[in-house]
């Protein structure tokens, strides 16, 4: 499990907005699958996906539950595709004058292969790796 | 493209299992698909581009090679889109 949190001088209200509503303003370039630096993305109660300007809509993931401005559960696709989702879950809770955003990352079966690898692994033997990922 | 994305592709698993045994050159690819040559170099793009593979030699020896720390674990790699990802949240939420 992967968890990271951050504090924000915000509403519960106000984050959670920020983190949907405003998600195209805040999600990294670099992990932008349809590599437009004008796409735009959609994280709404019923999708999760990103708009190349031309169009193009590259699903990101799929909204399992969406609870503003508490709780927003996820399968994630990106790193991994569609096939071989991860799961997130986004939490928002009040702390101190603000709201704490924790993130959780995890696996699920169908992707705890490839999330359990580890780098030395790869070192250690190509034959290791590729049997892991070639013969599925 | 990430390594694993590019791994989605049976083609390009095939092109690694040829590398692995020894460096190749696109035509030397080519011969053992049974798919045209520009569809081989296209393929070979996405593997070098995802950092999978690398050139070797010039010339008539240019050839591709397997890069071994080409994979980014998964886990790995996701923790650096959340760490990009919260950072650029918070200086929004500053704004």
């Amino acid at each position: 499990m992967l968890e990271k949190s951050i504090l924000l001088q915000r509403t519960p209200d106000e984050a959670f907005r920020l983190f949907t509503a405003r998600i195209s303003d805040w999600w990294p370039q670099s992990h932008r699958p349809a590599k437009d630096p004008a796409s735009v993305l959609f994280l709404e109660p019923n999708r999760f996906l990103e708009r190349a300007s031309d169009g193009r809509e590259i699903p990101l993931g799929r909204v399992l539950s969406w609870e503003p401005p508490h709780r927003i559960a996820l399968d994630f696709f990106i790193g991994t595709g569609p096939t071989q989702p991860t799961s997130v879950e986004i939490t928002f809770t009040p702390e101190a004058d603000g709201t704490r955003v924790l993130v959780c990352h995890q696996s699920k079966p169908e992707s705890e292969a490839l999330w359990s690898l580890r780098a030395p692994t790869f070192e250690k033997s190509w034959e290791t790796v590729l049997a892991a990922f070639l013969n599925r | 493209m990430h390594a694993l994305d590019a791994l989605g592709n049976p083609v390009r698993r095939k092109i690694l299992r040829h590398l692995r045994d020894s460096p190749l050159s696109v035509n030397e690819l080519a011969a053992r698909f049974p798919i045209s040559r520009p569809a081989i170099s296209r393929h070979i793009r996405v593997l070098a581009s995802s950092g999978l593979i690398e050139p070797r030699g010039s010339g008539a020896r240019h050839q591709y090679a397997i890069r071994l720390k080409g994979l980014t674990p998964v886990r790995e790699f996701l923790d650096d889109f959340w760490d990009s990802a919260l950072a650029r949240l918070e200086e929004l939420s500053r704004e």
